[in-house]
């Protein structure tokens, strides 16, 4: 059998169930990882090693019991340091937060242990899950950015060091870090995960997201933590279809909208072609790919959404940021002080603009089973002091509409490249059967050579 | 208070927004954040050049 640690997530569920392994054997995997690979990598916050192996030594009990078992039962999974956990603290590695410690578990959290699934750790994310960059180095090339904000979930999962993790995003937080260390990372349609316990950007953008090695597994977590949250505001009532069966029923190949415009005007030359090969593969392996085309709001969805976050964030951040001003990182205090200046009436001109994009992209999606981008412009930069362009991932965000990295190539320079796969609202179960068809198609397994040693 | 003239430019908006931001901050922030301002009134501009149509409500929670 290969390392308990190179297992998927759904691999190793597998045999936890079937009692081929342990779960406090799989823990102890993770943990000999981390314990080789963290001083590198710097991908989390805090690893309570006694903690996880009580829980899995818990988990194990339950399996012998013959108790009726979750889907994530025995897997430990990396919480962003985001993500309220009663009892340990979530700092959002920022010093206004340092010494903070939930009383309550944020409602994905205590999904995912419902589940059964064991909390591994915190990973590391930029301050308030904004654009400081982190420590955190990519497994790929130290040299490079991880990408941002969920840097620490998305170096953990490409690493093997857990095999999934929740990130967030609110442009592009947790596609582009999945993209830019060749994992899975997807962002489902706003309102489909609960927000209640996550400490915020930007309330009407901010969207849980999920970072796995497969998209079977993220479809699992999915599953997991998707539905109404009557303490979170937007929580959506929408039906939660069976993810994992949607996957496994999907009959003929799928129907793929491929974004020329902008997308691949915008990218590197490297990126471009990777999307268009990508493109040829898929149609050759039978999916019938068309080209379509951005709808008119497309233009001003980006000064929408950045006007929107500003504005949100400074509200959130008011009280703070009156008796703290100097304790926020450069990039974060000047967003907020950008924000503070914004005019109201521009801020609600933004929020109606917003509506009618959501509406024309939403159109435009149910055309088709997904559309077809590349992730990134371009593989992480080879700057340390950025988390790379949200340009690609944030009218997704901004949207609403639910989004799906998968990984597609490497780069000359031996980078991971992704292409990304978005669909209409509230139909990650189409997304997710066709983002599977592709995932076979293309067939990556990415292992970064900084993570490769056993 | 700033205000956003569509007909207007983005230095000029550009400008309205680092006074405004020098009265409430201070000169060495309104300096220290003009490249972000700039970004800002460019935005600004934008959307107010752009307006969706009248009936068209917002949507906080999509």
């Amino acid at each position: 059998m290969a390392e308990l640690f190179d297992l998927t997530l759904t691999q190793a569920a597998e045999a936890i169930r079937r009692r081929e392994i342990s779960a406090v054997a799989l823990a102890q995997s993770l943990l000999g990882r981390i314990e080789k690979l963290e001083p590198t990598l710097k991908a989390w916050v805090t690893i309570d090693r006694e903690d996880v192996l009580s829980a899995a030594q818990q988990r194990d009990e339950e399996v012998e019991t013959g108790r009726r078992l979750g889907p994530l039962h025995g897997i430990p999974i990396g919480l962003k340091d985001i993500f309220y956990t009663a009892g340990m603290k979530t700092t959002a590695c920022s010093k206004i937060y340092a010494d903070f410690v939930p009383t309550y578990d944020a409602t994905s959290v205590t999904r995912l242990k419902q589940a059964g699934a064991i909390v591994l750790g915190i990973a590391v994310t930029t301050e308030f899950a904004t654009a400081d960059p982190s420590p955190t180095v990519n497994p790929w090339n130290p040299a490079h950015t991880p990408g941002g904000s969920s840097s620490g979930s998305a170096v953990a999962v490409a690493a093997r060091m857990c095999h999934g993790a929740l990130g967030s995003q609110t442009g592009g937080s947790t596609c582009r870090p999945a993209a830019y260390n060749g994992a899975v990372g997807l962002k489902a349609t706003y309102g489909r995960i609960s927000r209640y316990g996550v400490v915020p950007v930007s309330w009407s953008l901010d969207t849980v997201g999920i970072i796995t090695r497969t998209v079977l597994d993220a479809a699992t977590m999915l599953g997991a933590m998707a539905g109404h949250d009557p303490n979170d505001p937007s929580s959506s009532n929408e039906r939660v279809p069976n993810y994992r069966a949607a996957i496994s029923g999907i009959a003929s190949p799928p129907k793929i909208g491929l974004i020329r415009d902008f997308f691949l005007e915008r990218c590197d030359d490297e990126v471009r072609k990777n999307t268009e090969d990508v493109a040829q593969r898929l149609s050759k392996a039978g999916a019938i790919v068309e080209e379509v085309s951005l709808p008119e709001s497309f233009a001003t969805c980006y000064a929408s959404h950045r006007i929107v976050m500003q504005v949100e964030c400074a509200a959130f951040h008011q009280e703070f940021f009156q008796e703290r001003a100097d304790d926020y990182g450069p990039r974060l205090r000047s967003t907020i002080e950008s924000g503070m200046l914004i005019p109201g009436v521009q801020y609600m001109q933004s929020q109606r603009m917003r509506r009618h994009f959501r509406q024309e992209m939403s159109a435009m999606a149910s055309r088709v089973d997904a559309l077809l981008t590349p992730t990134t412009p371009a593989p992480a930069p080879r700057d340390l002091n950025t988390t790379g362009d949200p340009v690609f991932q944030a009218p997704w965000t901004s949207s609403g509409l639910p989004t799906i990295t998968i990984p597609s190539g490497l780069s000359q320079s031996g980078l991971p490249l992704g292409v990304q796969l978005e669909g209409a609202p509230f139909r990650e179960d189409k997304l997710l059967a066709t983002a599977r068809w592709c995932e076979v198609v293309l067939g990556m397994d990415m292992v970064p050579p900084g993570a490769n040693g056993k | 208070m700033v205000t956003v003239n569509p007909k207007g430019s983005q230095e000029e908006l550009s400008r309205e927004l680092i006074a405004r931001a020098a009265e409430i901050l201070g000169q060495e922030r309104a300096e220290a954040i003009r490249a972000t301002l700039s970004d800002a009134a460019a935005n600004l501009l934008l959307v107010s050049q752009n307006l969706p149509h009248r009936e068209e409500e917002p949507a906080f929670f999509l």
